[in-house]
């Protein structure tokens, strides 16, 4: 059993500090997650991950990953999580000793066979189960051991009574997913989205056939008529916000944030959110509250309602999705900011949504508290006056009363008016 | 690699619909069965340890494998270590699994089970299965969702026996929520969910049609068509099993399939195949109901170099 606190000068500090792990589609993304806190990130690389439209990176864009994490004491996990097939297997070695040249810290893998490989060949990375293979109890982890893997991602139907167990007797590294999306049938195992539209899910091809309407017949008689909501197998999004106090005390090694098809605004507040609540909690777990004000946060990023997931107990109706699919749309980001001038008061910005004169915007940042303003001016580059930002990615002057920073952005916030 | 001697020929692994009923099996020449119990994730019947006790025991000609193909949750597995100690002590001669919590029980206890590794999904090339042969999985279904063709070229990399369901209904997924109850729930609808195996499903727009039941494992959904596979017996004398589902089946089709099947592999064994399969796909097919192929003919789209051949276009 690990410590996981101690006390220090009278007061108890969590010692064993869990790495906050987020996933990135793109180098912006990853930079994004590791400026608003990420310990380390994972992205897929483009030979043998499983999210095929998931803009897997090139050795090149995971060499630039690795540097760039070097310099915040951050790490770089590559997913090599592809079920391999016959005419996969060609090029396995060569990928794996380019990652650990490059100085990935670790791979996840689902095929037992590079878990194998990476073991023969002695790698200084470190080889981590994937969520695919859906671990749920201490036997399944040592039997990763005698594998030779470091750590095992657990599935997503984990309880935290059973973490509770699984967390006293490890001898691996374990990792635990604390928000995203969540698949409604165990991962890996499902065919659905074969059967539908012939894709294969366990090859990145998954057309989330479970979240579609269906009717359901019984002796085939259908028992759902048109008023009646229609049978659906569509789970809302997973956000363990409220309870990541009790997982850190628990001592698990990792916590997982879900998308690495996700937007730059969800991973920045996403990130940025369970950053700030574990170093708080960690800080000073016996005086910590939970407040509102997180869960509000990660709601700005929602894609969906969201849900505890299997963390007390077996989700019931709540947990799902029937009747609207409740993919709504996000706070809208609106400013990417490139830096901050104290002489003239104005924040250099990168549009990224169409915002106007007028409007307010929610300026949010790994270095301070959210701050709301209303955009009184805009300045395009040669600094002439305009009243409506609408070109992508153009540089424009905003007026600011508060001292801004590189990387932080703005949302734009609903009111009456908007 | 072919890991069969000249002559062997292949065997027939039936799940036991119902125990009372093995007499019939028997006669229609099958000798290997699966058996469901408690722990099963899905089966056609639930035996309790003490009508497995004495099936193997009344049987012991007969070949059993019980069973334990869920993905166990750790409060289950203190119970799952003594069922399986209760099951090496009466001689069920494997197990069809797949978590591997499960194997290594079986490996730290030294029980001497057969252990049949069948992920439904994740047996896809012949270099992992032998990887896993160094870990006690002695024999494997392969994917379901593989062609044919790249069935038998796994056959032939794979140092260990592979199985290959040939008959019956097919799993499609599985989710340790209770969806059914949920649904039920949030419609409120009135309709039995316990031991109910007359509940399909069809997506709005879709002709498909699956099964889906509910216990305490959670959910499984089912293909409602069955597996045909009378007609290409003969590529598939290099697996070790060929096993038939007769979940969701009554007990004239179940005969009625095992009769049609046992007649095509004395064909083969007879040599008289060739002459005989277009009568015996003939006669399977006359029977009322439904049939697929799975995906033995087809293959879904997402290849590795589909996906390759994707990303070029997108960065060009």
């Amino acid at each position: 059993m690990k410590t996981i606190s101690k006390v220090i000068d009278g007061k108890r500090v969590i010692i064993k500090k869990p790495e906050l792990l987020a996933p990135a589609g793109s180098l912006e993304k990853l930079k994004t997650a590791i400026i608003y806190g990420a310990d380390a990130v994972f992205v897929g690389g483009k030979e043998f991950s499983l999210r095929s439209q998931a803009s897997n990176f090139t050795l090149e864009d995971i060499s630039e990953a690795v540097e760039f994490a070097n310099g915040y004491g951050a790490h770089i996990h590559v997913t090599c999580n592809i079920i391999l097939h016959n005419d996969n297997l060609e090029g396995i070695r060569e990928y794996l000793k380019a990652l650990d040249d490059i100085g990935v810290t670790a791979i996840i893998v689902a095929d037992p066979y590079i878990m194998s490989i990476a073991r023969d060949m002695k790698l200084k990375l470190e080889v981590h189960v994937s969520t695919q293979l859906s671990t749920l109890n201490l036997e399944a982890i040592q039997f990763y051991k005698k594998l030779g893997v470091d750590r095992v991602v657990l599935g997503r139907e984990t309880t935290y009574e059973d973490l509770k167990e699984i967390m006293a007797h490890t001898p691996l590294d374990i990792e635990y997913f604390i928000h995203g999306a969540m698949c409604i049938h165990y991962s890996g195992r499902c065919m659905l989205s074969n059967y539908m539209s012939r894709r294969d899910a366990n090859r990145g091809g998954c057309s989330q056939s479970c979240r579609w309407f269906y009717d359901l017949y019984d002796n085939g008689m259908k028992l759902n008529q048109e008023d009646d909501v229609p049978f659906s197998m569509s789970s809302k999004d997973m956000a363990l916000v409220n309870h990541i106090h009790e997982c850190i005390e628990l001592g698990v090694d990792s916590f997982k944030i879900e998308g690495r098809m996700k937007s730059l605004h969800y991973i920045a507040t996403v990130v940025s959110t369970y950053r700030k609540l574990i170093d708080e909690y960690c800080e000073d777990p016996d005086h910590f509250v939970v407040e509102k004000d997180f869960e509000k946060e990660i709601e700005k990023a929602a894609n969906r309602s969201l849900s505890h997931g299997f963390f007390f107990e077996n989700p019931t109706k709540q947990e799902q999705l029937f009747q609207l699919r409740d993919e709504h749309p996000t706070q809208e980001f609106i400013i990417r900011v490139l830096g901050y001038n104290e002489e003239t008061g104005l924040a250099h910005i990168e549009q990224r949504n169409h915002f106007k004169v007028g409007e307010t915007v929610e300026i949010f940042s790994p270095h301070q508290k959210n701050m709301i303003f209303k955009i009184e001016k805009i300045y395009n580059k040669d600094m002439e006056e305009v009243d409506v930002a609408n070109h992508p990615m153009e540089e424009l002057y905003i007026p600011l009363d508060k001292m801004v920073f590189e990387h932080d952005m703005g949302r734009k916030v609903k009111t009456n008016e908007s | 690699m072919c890991y069969k001697k000249k002559g062997e020929f292949m065997i027939s692994v039936v799940s036991l619909h119902d125990h009372h009923c093995i007499d019939d099996y028997i006669k229609c020449g099958i000798t290997t069965f699966v058996l469901g119990c408690e722990y099963s994730l899905y089966h056609s019947s639930r035996m309790s340890l003490t009508d497995i006790k004495s099936l193997v025991e009344s049987h012991k000609e007969l070949t059993f494998f019980v069973a334990m193909n869920a993905l166990y949750d750790q409060h289950y597995m203190n119970d799952i270590k003594m069922f399986i100690k209760e099951l090496s002590l009466i001689h069920v001669h494997g197990m069809i699994f797949q978590d591997f919590g499960i194997l290594n029980i079986v490996d730290d206890c030294n029980y001497d089970f057969e252990m049949i590794y069948h992920p439904e999904t994740l047996n896809t090339n012949g270099a992992t299965l032998n990887v896993l042969s160094e870990f006690g999985v002695d024999a494997a279904c392969l994917s379901r969702v593989i062609p044919l063709v790249e069935q038998i070229d796994i056959v032939k990399t794979s140092r260990i026996p592979l199985m290959i369901q040939i008959a019956g209904v097919e799993f499609v997924a599985a989710s340790k929520r209770h969806l059914l109850s949920n649904y039920r729930d949030a419609s409120q609808l009135d309709f039995e969910i316990e031991n109910n195996h007359k509940l399909t499903i069809q997506a709005r727009g879709s002709q498909l049609r699956f099964q889906i039941i509910e216990d305490r494992f959670g959910t499984v959904v089912h293909t409602s068509t069955r597996l045909n596979m009378i007609d290409v017996l003969d590529q598939l004398t290099d697996f070790k099993y060929i096993f038939i589902e007769t979940m969701f089946n009554d007990q004239e089709e179940i005969k009625q399939t095992l009769s049609v099947y046992q007649q095509a592999l004395e064909a083969l064994e007879n040599h008289t195949y060739d002459t005989q399969k277009e009568h015996l796909l003939k006669t399977l097919e006359a029977m009322p109901y439904e049939y697929d192929r799975g995906f033995m003919f087809d293959q879904t789209v997402y290849k590795l170099e589909d996906v390759r051949k994707m990303e070029n276009e997108n960065n060009q």
